[in-house]
């Protein structure tokens, strides 16, 4: 499991997860396929803006759910959407 | 995408209806039409469904061919790809072939027309020698079941097409992980996909891929026509099971490249068959035709049989092969029980004869098992 804040804010991460092809948008996690998810509107929307903030999960926050793909494609991937 | 991602993504794309992640199980008989004369794309089962679709998909890609076919068992594969054929012909089959193969060839397909040749294929002069007027195929077993005999399958493919015959690998041991006949020019690849594919020992099924759109097409109206097709639940058993083949058969390898050496070593082993060693006859061959030696060894003892197959405890005494359990089985009473003995001996299968499908677990307990049986070995 890796979690990283994207540059940007929340017009970023929308960017990044429509350009995603391999790692695919989608709550769960520990399958053989790569999952993205945003906790701000997925998994931890059931937390209030404020609590979140406490925590610090921000709006720029995105958690990948790394698979047992090829690596080169997925870092293919990744480098793909976020340029 | 490379192996391993092709393995998981080869097909399968969220469902567009649900966005369901993985392929659901289409479990249903037949498919209702937009209106007359038009369909969604499916019909009936038989002929096509998507669960299977998706496997049948994901399989041709591994195998780096054009279209693949999945069915109920791998003999129901095998015995759909001897109808490609007809009365009269002649095909060039490995001798050390799975022992249900060769009973599918030599006690079925001869009922209707087919002749058969097994010859050891590791000698261009012989096998050329071998092809008459009425030759369509050469049947290719490499690593073959049970001695791990190497083919150069590079070799069988240009005698082939000198002379316009078809080639079939059963790529069921090394798995398109380690050998993909296709790229050496084969025509058709057919599976156990019982084997390592599905890998958990809880289904049967089998899988021919084709190298070209046109065979595509007859295997097509051949598996339509017979209905030797698989269920889609076990289709997707066995989708499941490929994503995690690269990592699986891997592991098989590592455990069986140190049980192959270990029994070479050991004073109650009278010989080890094993193409990762180097006293292997086909070694050179398969380290550069294949990508990895498999998971499989066999090896004749030095002493009474039955007490170490009696003797292990963890290896379970059982047929089949490529699962996370580590099975050992006894070729001349069991996987080819079907070959006449005297055809066995020429072949070189001895009721001395061991074969393991080395399993999943850690290897110290693997070799540990072996150790105390063959301590135990009588004789």
């Amino acid at each position: 499991m890796i979690s990283f804040e994207i540059k940007g804010g929340f017009p970023a991460v929308e960017k990044f997860v429509s350009k995603l092809k391999l790692f695919l948008l989608a709550e769960s996690l520990g399958g053989v396929e790569s999952l993205a998810c945003y906790p701000t509107k997925m998994t931890h929307s059931s937390l209030s803006a404020e609590e979140r903030s406490k925590r610090g999960i921000k709006e720029n926050l995105i958690r990948l759910s790394v698979g047992i793909e090829n690596k080169i494609d997925l870092k293919d991937d990744l480098a793909k959407a976020l340029s | 995408m490379r192996f391993e991602t092709l393995a998981i993504h080869g097909s399968e794309k969220p469902d567009p209806t649900t966005g369901a992640l993985i392929t659901p199980i289409y479990q249903t008989s037949t498919f209702a039409f937009e209106d007359v004369g038009k369909t969604r794309g499916y019909d009936y089962s038989r002929t096509s469904n998507p669960t299977r679709k998706v496997l049948e998909e994901t399989i041709a890609r591994l195998e780096g061919g054009k279209a693949g076919f999945a069915f109920a068992t791998g003999m129901a594969a095998e015995a759909t790809a001897m109808h490609l054929l007809k009365a009269g012909d002649h095909v060039i089959s490995g001798d050390d072939i799975y022992g249900g193969t060769y009973r599918l060839f030599q006690d079925v397909m001869t009922n209707f027309g087919l002749e058969f040749t097994f010859l050891r294929l590791n000698n261009r002069r012989e096998i050329e020698d071998a092809i008459r007027p009425n030759t369509r195929m050469i049947w290719i077993e490499t690593p073959s079941n049970p001695l791990l005999n190497i083919t150069d399958v590079e070799m069988v493919v240009d005698i082939a097409r000198k002379h316009n015959l078809l080639t079939m690998a059963d790529n069921t041991f090394p798995t398109p992980c380690f050998l993909r006949p296709i790229e050496y020019g084969v025509d058709l690849v057919v599976h156990s996909t019982t084997k390592y594919l599905n890998g958990h020992c809880d289904v049967v099924g089998g899988a021919i891929v084709t190298a070209t759109d046109d065979l595509a097409q007859r295997v097509q109206f051949l598996l339509n026509a017979l209905g030797t097709c698989a269920s889609p639940f076990d289709c997707w058993l066995v989708l499941r099971g490929i994503k995690t083949l690269p990592l699986r058969v891997r592991q098989h390898e590592r455990n069986a490249a140190e049980v192959a050496s270990f029994l070479e070593k050991h004073p109650r082993v009278r010989r080890v068959f094993y193409p990762g060693l180097k006293s292997h006859p086909g070694h050179e061959i398969a380290a550069r035709q294949m990508d990895g030696f498999g998971g499989m060894v066999s090896f004749e003892i030095n002493g009474d049989v039955n007490s170490f197959l009696r003797g292990v405890e963890l290896f379970i005494l059982a047929e089949s092969l490529g699962g996370a359990d580590s099975l050992v089985e006894h070729p001349a009473t069991m996987s080819h029980a079907s070959m006449p003995g005297e055809f066995r001996e020429k072949v070189g299968i001895f009721d001395n004869l061991v074969r393991l499908s080395v399993g999943l677990e850690n290897i110290k307990d693997i070799i540990e098992d072996l150790e105390q049986a063959l301590a135990k070995t009588e004789g």
